[in-house]
Formats: C-alpha cells, sequence, structure tokens
C-alpha cells in the first residue's frame, strides 16, 4: 500500500502544511543548491523588472570616445563598441532572457500539457497520431528546428518565443501523456467515473493535479534550456534586433572583439551561464523535492 | 433461467464479459443472470479472479475498454437498459441512482483533493448543491458515519485518514445522493479485522437508512452469513448456486459451496470437525475445463459434468444451483 504513493501525494506528505504549494517552496529551499539556485531567480527578476532604475546608463546612450573602455568607477563592466555602458545593457538583457525563457517554457508547458492529456486520456488512434506527430519533431535538432522558425518567422522576440513553443510542446506532450497513462489507471480515477464525472471532468480535474509535479521540473529546466536556446538564436543573429540588448546579442558582438575586451563576451557569457544553472538547480531541487524515494537521501547529505 | 420478477429494482440478463489479452480472449462473466430486489442485501461470493468484480464493474459501464468488453447481456435498471443506454443516460445513474464502494480505501480517493471537495462532488454532479447547502449536507454525511470533528475532516485531504476512515467516508460518499443500489466491492478487504465487523455494521445499517438495495461483493462466506439476505456463488465466471442465506448455510447444493462452506471454520460446529481445503486450483481462464467448469476439482463429478454445462436450475424456495448431480442423493 504505502510503496504506492504517487509524486503528487508527497508534496502533502511533507511536514504538517495545509498548502501543498507552500510545502513544495519549503522543501526546495531546504535543497542546498536549489535554494542557491531560487536566490540567483529572484536576483535576476529583480534587475530584470528594476532595470530602469539599477542601471546606471540607458542602455542605448552611446560614448564614441570611450569605446570598448575597461572597467572603471564610471563603467563598472567597460563599455561596448558602440561606447554604451556593458552593465546597464546586460541589466537589460535580463528582461529579454527571462522573458524569452518563461513565456516559451510555459507556452509550450501548456499547449504540450493539454495535447498530452488527450492523447493519453483518449489512447487508441488520437494517441497513435499525436505520438507519431511529436516523434516527426524529435527527428529535428531543437536549434535548427528552432533558427529555421525563427528565420521563417522573421526576426523578433514574439517570434522567437512562438519558434520555440512549436517546438516545445513536443517533449511536454510525451511527459503528460507518459504520467497520464500511470494515473489513469489508479483506482480513484475509476472512483470518479463510478460517481458520474464526465470524461472532461476527469481529465482536466482529477487527472492534470496528479502530473503536475513533473511537468513543473520540466518547466524549470525548460526555462534554462530557452536562454540558452535565445542566446544561440540571438548570437547566430536571430532573435532580438539591435538596439535590443540580449545577453545573446552582447556575446556575439563581444565576441568580435575578444582579445580587445574579453569582459565584454566574459559578462554575458556569465550571465547566460548562471541563470541556466539557476534553472536548472531549481529544477533539480523540485524533483528531489517531489520525489519521495530521493526525499531521504537528501536528509543524510545534509 | 429465472422468469424476471416484476418488482425486481435490477435484472441482469446473461451478461457476459471478455477481456482481451496477450494469450487469448478471457470470458470473465460468462452469461451471469441475476435479479436485485429493492432494499435487499445480495452477496456475490466467490474465490479471486471468479468474475465477481468484473460484473459489478459492468454492472455501471465501468468495464475499462480496452481491454474489456461487455460482449453480451441485458442491465434493467427501473424503465432503462444501462448497455444500450447513452454515456448521458448512464453517467446520469452512477453515483446518483447507483452508487459503488471500492475494495482500496486508500487509492479510491484522489491525493490532492481534501475530503470535502470529493465527498461534494457527487451532490454536484447530481443534486447541483453549491456553496452552503453543499457544505451543510458534506457535514451532515460525515456526521452521519461517525467521523468526528467533520467541519475539520472535510479540510483534511486523505492521507490524513485512517484506512477506517476512509472508507467510512467512502460510505458517506455513497450515500450522498440517496441510491437505489449500493455495489460494494470487498469493502472491508483491506482493513483490518476489528474494523471490519465495525464498518461492515456501518454499512448495513446505512442502507437499511437510505432504504438501498446492497450487493456486496466478498469472497468471506463469515460476511455473507451476518449480512446478506441472499447469495450467490460465482465460479468461473459464472453463478453455480443462488439462495437464501439460511438456505445456503443449511442446504448447500452445489458441490463448490460445500467445499467452500468446509473450509472455514464454524461457530455452529464443534472444533473438531476438520478444515477440509477444496483440492486442486481455480481454473485457468484462458483454458476452462469442458462442460462444468469445477468437475476437475469436484469428487461427485460424472461423465456428463465433463461434456456439458450444467444450467442454473431452480428448485423450491427459490434455491436455484447449476449441477448436474443432486448432492442430496
Amino acid at each position: 500500500m504505502t510503496d504506492l504513493v504517487h509524486p503528487a501525494t508527497a508534496v502533502a506528505v511533507s511536514p504538517a502544511s495545509r498548502n501543498p504549494a507552500l510545502a513544495l517552496l519549503r522543501a526546495v529551499a531546504r535543497h542546498r543548491l536549489a535554494s542557491v539556485g531560487l536566490v540567483i531567480i529572484a536576483t535576476l527578476i529583480i534587475i530584470a523588472v528594476f532595470a530602469p532604475v539599477l542601471a546606471p546608463y540607458s542602455p542605448f546612450q552611446q560614448d564614441l570616445y570611450h569605446v570598448l573602455a575597461p572597467p572603471s568607477r564610471l563603467h563598472l563592466l567597460g563599455t561596448d563598441n558602440l561606447g554604451r555602458d556593458l552593465l546597464s545593457r546586460l541589466l537589460y538583457g535580463a528582461r529579454v532572457s527571462l522573458l524569452v525563457g518563461i513565456v516559451s517554457s510555459l507556452v509550450s508547458a501548456v499547449i504540450g500539457v493539454v495535447i498530452g492529456l488527450i492523447a493519453g486520456f483518449r489512447g487508441g488512434m488520437v494517441d497513435a497520431i499525436i505520438m507519431r506527430i511529436t516523434d516527426a519533431f524529435l527527428c529535428f535538432p531543437p536549434l535548427i528546428f528552432i533558427l529555421a522558425m525563427s528565420a521563417a518567422l522573421g526576426p523578433g522576440l514574439q517570434n522567437v518565443i512562438l519558434a520555440f513553443a512549436l517546438f516545445g510542446w513536443t517533449y511536454f506532450a510525451r511527459l503528460a501523456r507518459g504520467q497520464v497513462l500511470l494515473v489513469r489507471e489508479l483506482p480513484f480515477i475509476e472512483a470518479a467515473r463510478s460517481v458520474g464525472v464526465p470524461a472532461t471532468r476527469i481529465m482536466f480535474r482529477h487527472i492534470l493535479p496528479n502530473i503536475v509535479a513533473p511537468v513543473l521540473v520540466a518547466i524549470t529546466i525548460g526555462i534554462g534550456g530557452a536562454i540558452l536556446v535565445e542566446s544561440g538564436v540571438s548570437f547566430l543573429g536571430l532573435g532580438v534586433q539591435p538596439p535590443t540588448a540580449s545577453w545573446g546579442k552582447e556575446l556575439r558582438v563581444g565576441f568580435t572583439y575578444l582579445e580587445a575586451a574579453p569582459l565584454f563576451s566574459i559578462a554575458p557569457g556569465v550571465m547566460i551561464s548562471l541563470a541556466i544553472i539557476a534553472f536548472n538547480f531549481v529544477g533539480d531541487g523540485l524533483r528531489d523535492a517531489l520525489d519521495p524515494r530521493l526525499r531521504g537521501a537528501n536528509r543524510v547529505s545534509r | 433461467m429465472a422468469k424476471t420478477a416484476p418488482e425486481a429494482l435490477l435484472s441482469v440478463r446473461d451478461l457476459t464479459v471478455e477481456f482481451a489479452t496477450d494469450a487469448g480472449i478471457i470470458t470473465a462473466v460468462d452469461a451471469v443472470s441475476f435479479d436485485l430486489q429493492a432494499g435487499e442485501i445480495l452477496a456475490l461470493v466467490g474465490e479471486s479472479g471468479c468474475g465477481k468484480s468484473a460484473t459489478a464493474l459492468a454492472l455501471l459501464r465501468l468495464i475499462a475498454d480496452p481491454p474489456g468488453r461487455i460482449a453480451n447481456g441485458e442491465i434493467h435498471f427501473r424503465d432503462r437498459e444501462l448497455l444500450s443506454a447513452d454515456d448521458a443516460t448512464v453517467r446520469d445513474i452512477r453515483g446518483n441512482r447507483i452508487a459503488m464502494i471500492f475494495q482500496e480505501p486508500m487509492t479510491s480517493l484522489n491525493p490532492v483533493y481534501t475530503i470535502g471537495r470529493q465527498l461534494g462532488e457527487p451532490l454536484q454532479l447530481h443534486k447541483n448543491l453549491r456553496g452552503d447547502s453543499l457544505l451543510a449536507k458534506c457535514l451532515a454525511l460525515l456526521e452521519s458515519v461517525n467521523i468526528p470533528e467533520p467541519r475539520r475532516r472535510l479540510q483534511s485531504y486523505p492521507h490524513q485518514f485512517s484506512g477506517g476512515m476512509r472508507q467510512r467516508m467512502m460510505i458517506a460518499m455513497s450515500m450522498s445522493c440517496d441510491p437505489d443500489i449500493v455495489i460494494a466491492d470487498e469493502p472491508t478487504t483491506a482493513l483490518d479485522v476489528t474494523i471490519q465487523a465495525q464498518l461492515l455494521e456501518l454499512l448495513q445499517a446505512q442502507v437499511a437508512n437510505h432504504r438501498a438495495a446492497l450487493l456486496l461483493i466478498t469472497h468471506n462466506l463469515g460476511v455473507v452469513a451476518r449480512y446478506a439476505d441472499r447469495v450467490n456463488v460465482m465460479y468461473a465466471g459464472r453463478i453455480v448456486e443462488s439462495a437464501s442465506a439460511d438456505e445456503i448455510y443449511r442446504t448447500p447444493r452445489h458441490p463448490y459451496t460445500i467445499g467452500l462452506l468446509r473450509s472455514v471454520p464454524r461457530l455452529d460446529q464443534p472444533i473438531s470437525e476438520k478444515l477440509l481445503p477444496i483440492e486442486g486450483q481455480p481454473p485457468n481462464p484462458l483454458d476452462l475445463p469442458s462442460g462444468c467448469a469445477f468437475h476437475p476439482r469436484c469428487p461427485l463429478a460424472i461423465d456428463k459434468c465433463r461434456a456439458e454445462v450444467p444450467a442454473l436450475t431452480r428448485h423450491a424456495n427459490g434455491h436455484a444451483v447449476a449441477c448436474w448431480v443432486d448432492v442430496r442423493d
């Protein structure tokens, strides 16, 4: 009996908290790496929100007399090839990276989970067709696909997000379908049917909440992936267009001046890495918090 | 075959349920017919795999399809035939007119919702109750099954309930819409022996209060003796004997029933009486013996048993038995 505990129950089981979301957050915060990740993410979000307040200069303000300047008291991270303050550009760049990361991961998740739910719950032909479509998507390397889509859709922030979602949903669909196949066989689903709950309600009210845990982990890690891909797309010249600042764009331009101003490419690279690592840490922490079998192991390591 | 008694609340005719497996088709329920009268407690008894749970699920069309399939039969409930009814009609009956209590109280509740939310779901669906009237009704239901501090308990999650409490909550939920029939599929198997009796008493009292009929599925003959009005004994997907509970105990007529009764200790017989197991194993459902499925294990089997399937034949006192041999001889 007890070994049948479903991941979803695990959240609720953690110390006497009535609110599963709060209990989950607490469990993640106790995870050492995840708490580091949470702090980094919180900082990045504050930076993105308060960029206009925090940035010493406008990200577009050029100072052609101080091009590629080394770090100084005026420009803490130096300036770029047009004399713009690098720190300010990175602070503003956080907005683009976080926006693309979070929105595209969420959009992919929503589309993917709904499709996966339907595939897993309906089964049969519907399932077979949807899964063959996702298989087809798996044949493409993600970066190439997203690059091609971005190129086809044209540059711009929305199009990067759209391109990402067009690919990302397949991953979430497969994940959700697998989880649905597990959950729909559990007795409480049969019990719900036995009291006359209609199929759609069973899908969204009874199954969906029980598959949220792994989806949450995937969304978090997906955000890191999306930030990386956005940087890659921007690095290759698609994505956001100048003069908008984005980490990938800065890295691209800085790359050209690697020898003259190494910080110009290192600093955005560090930002990208930090963000991705932070989201992955939190994703791992979530996974551990949601997996009752791993929880004991964590306790020992602390 | 018995003629449909006019007052039967539920009458099942030739119900056949099949499951497709890799090895072939299993006929889990084979042309089962029985009636359930309003307000009575009918027990469906048999060992694991004899088709009693499949019968119960089929009554509400809950057989998972695939791999299962209701291949044949009719289920008349009041003026409706359920197997040909549309989904909306069946949904409207489920949990409302015919309620079900499952074997596993630990897993029959959704772990992410509070007890209150789940208890209220049939009332929302079928009685359109919302807000305060829903809350009041849920409180009354929990109180009626003796759950202390019902107001606080409505906010609890299933993992905070013990197995016995969950099953009591399931009983409360099954009663919520004043059903005509409650189907209880081994409701106490997963529980401690000490609270099994408590729960069955509660279930008996509840169905009596709500004037509901109870289809009690069990493998426990002790339970049958104490609570059931009538008994259907199933073996390998068929009903082999049907009689009042008293008759079954005093004058069992099918060799399988006799074997079952000899294999459990009885308070009304001297302790020195030996318990006699039924020889052999339950048949492989993929490869049922010819004729009467019980003949390989039957001490009284004659040649006819190997060749022809005996029909359930009605005798005096509503006692029906499917056997070629008259054990009284």
